[in-house]
């Protein structure tokens, strides 16, 4: 009898260790999954601070960006993009792209800098700068931001309103 | 990067090496003396392999402006060990972002031969002063 009971407590055994196999694989698979589609594909992305006024809000708006883009396509003026933040790596930052590599930038004096100053955008760079541009920390700081760096490419808003986001310098230039 | 990687140049077996990411991806832990594989600064599709000579705020001797240069926070100071044949932050690049860096490399694994680690080494006479942290005064 004790030799019986035994093979039932090592059959219940294995089953489960089986049964908890396959559940840890599926878990990794998941993972596995879900980091290559928000790495290569889409990935939802919270905005927070004042750069980006009146474009969003910054007090909790959500977007879904593509990394389709900038990995295998060619990005333009306007694109909003989210970049790995130059100053720290561990952050993400969101702005505008307003020049490409080889356009030159013009930046008038400000608190740092008492003369006008032309930068030509070195190629695999790109400029970046908020909409807000009184409270924005961008490339008039940091300088320009090597391409791979940009993570992904704004496509719409989901959160507070349902909108497409107008990836144009139309937003910029009413300033 | 050679000796240390493809110490007979780019011949019938280059080097296949393992490259880690946990710690430049999940836990930001950039070392000085690590062979790290990044994305080159003006071509955003090609990725290059060298050492990290030096990190943010670090000194380093430029010697095109022939003065010392220090560091900007978020960047790194990265040479080829082949100082002769490399095109790195000396002479092309400058100071390169942390964020470009994608992974560390940690072992050759291919060809046979050539097994092994790929150790961090710190050359000293590089660097002209190391940030020690916080509170050490300007």
């Amino acid at each position: 009898m004790a030799a019986a009971s035994a093979g039932r407590r090592w059959e219940r055994l294995r089953a489960w260790a089986s049964a908890a196999g396959s559940h840890t694989a599926v878990f990794l698979h998941t993972l596995s999954c879900f980091y290559v589609v928000s790495r290569y594909g889409v990935f939802l992305s919270k905005v927070t601070g004042p750069s980006m006024f009146p474009t969003f809000g910054g007090r909790g708006d959500f977007v879904i960006a593509e990394a389709v883009t900038p990995i295998w396509g060619q990005l333009h003026q306007g694109d909003v993009v989210i970049c790995t933040r130059p100053v720290d790596p561990a952050e993400s930052i969101i702005k505008r792209v307003v020049a490409m590599e080889g356009e030159e930038v013009v930046l008038y004096p400000d608190r740092e800098h008492h003369e006008v100053r032309r930068i030509t955008v070195p190629p695999g760079h790109v400029w970046i700068q908020g909409d807000n541009l009184t409270h924005s920390l961008d490339s008039r700081q940091y300088g320009p931001v090597p391409l791979a760096m940009v993570r992904g490419r704004v496509l719409l808003q989901v959160w507070p309103r349902l909108q497409w986001v107008d990836n144009g310098l139309d937003a910029v230039r009413q300033f | 990067m050679a000796p240390t990687l493809n110490p007979d140049g780019d011949e019938q077996w280059p080097d296949m090496v393992l490259v880690e990411k946990v710690s430049y991806k999940w836990l930001h832990k950039y070392q000085r003396g690590d062979v790290a594989v990044f994305w080159a600064p003006d071509e955003p599709r090609q990725q290059l392999v060298k050492r990290i000579i030096a990190l943010e705020h670090d000194l380093v001797w430029d010697s095109e402006q022939h003065k010392p240069l220090k560091i900007p926070q978020g960047r790194c100071w990265v040479e080829g060990d082949n100082a002769e044949a490399s095109g790195d932050s000396r002479n092309m690049y400058g100071p390169v972002h942390l964020g470009l860096l994608e992974g560390r490399v940690t072992h050759v694994v291919w060809p046979p031969w050539r097994w092994g680690e790929v150790a961090r080494w710190y050359p000293a006479d590089k660097l002209i002063v190391e940030d020690t942290g916080p509170g050490q005064g300007k």
